[in-house]
């Protein structure tokens, strides 16, 4: 079966250039982050709620937390559910992370699983998919 | 002539957010990675892009750091010297060279070394294959 996580309180395992974020939305730690009104939030079904960035803890509104352009991400999953190694990896319309599909963003790939397969190792790389305009 | 890696054994490696591996074939420091049922050399194979950069040299069995983001120093000829800012992709052996049709971009080209005989990329190689946004 495919690989299934869901918002939860995630392990952050290494994040890369940390900032400081105000968050309008409930949020744990793992998640990637967007913009909604001006806002930082949950990365969800809302294509103005592109992911840019991974929280570093949870976190409720109106708290400062720290964020990561880049972050590894430790997913809990159940065994049927395990990701595969090397497999890009997507955000669900509920914002957790799943394999990649249409109409969902890419944001990373799999680096690996635990031995008991409860475990799944994601390398996020969230504003990835939208910096992609060249010069004209 | 265009950029052309020329002696991958000799690379120096600085990389973030580091990852431990475990390998399923001989790799040298800085080189492209791929998963292909084991962490290998990234060669020719479309559906199996790069996506870390080796920190250490291994062997297939060993456990290496390797890294999603990296800078690389390797070593050129006079004639085969890197462009600054030049986007470098990964040829089919697994060494680095400027972008071309077919071959996966990598990274780009932060320096060239005084005697033009080396040049520092920049390499973060997985951000070629996250590229849809949400819809």
């Amino acid at each position: 079966m495919a690989f299934v996580d869901v918002p939860q309180s995630r392990r952050v395992l290494q994040g890369l250039a940390p900032v400081d974020v105000l968050l309008a939305e409930r949020v744990y730690a793992g998640d990637c982050l967007g913009i909604s009104g001006g806002t930082w939030v949950l990365s969800a079904n809302a294509t103005a709620e592109q992911p840019l960035l991974v929280a570093g803890i949870d976190g409720i509104v109106g708290e400062t937390i720290k964020a990561y352009p880049i972050a590894v991400v430790e997913c809990t999953n159940t065994a049927s559910n395990v990701a595969t190694v090397g497999e890009i990896i997507a955000l669900t319309d509920a914002g957790g992370y799943a394999p990649a599909g249409a109409g969902l963003p890419d944001v990373g790939f799999c680096v690996s699983i635990g031995a008991d397969s409860l475990t799944s190792v994601i390398c996020v790389i969230a504003a990835c998919a939208q910096i992609d305009t060249a010069r004209s | 002539m265009a950029f052309q890696e020329t002696a991958t054994a000799a690379r120096i490696v600085q990389g973030w957010c580091p990852i431990k591996i475990t390998l399923a074939g001989s790799v040298a420091a800085g080189d492209p990675l791929m998963y292909s049922t084991g962490w290998v050399l990234a060669t020719r194979v479309a559906t199996e892009p790069p996506l870390l950069v080796a920190g250490e040299a291994g062997a297939s069995g060993d456990e290496i750091t390797a890294f999603p983001m990296a800078n690389v120093i390797v070593t050129t000829t006079a004639t085969n010297v890197a462009t600054k800012g030049e986007v470098v992709a990964v040829l089919d052996d697994g060494s680095y060279a400027a972008a071309a049709s077919t071959m996966p971009d990598v990274g780009f080209v932060v320096s060239v070394g005084g005697d033009s005989l080396s040049a520092v990329l920049s390499l973060c190689p997985a951000m070629q294959i996250i590229a849809t946004k949400r819809t």
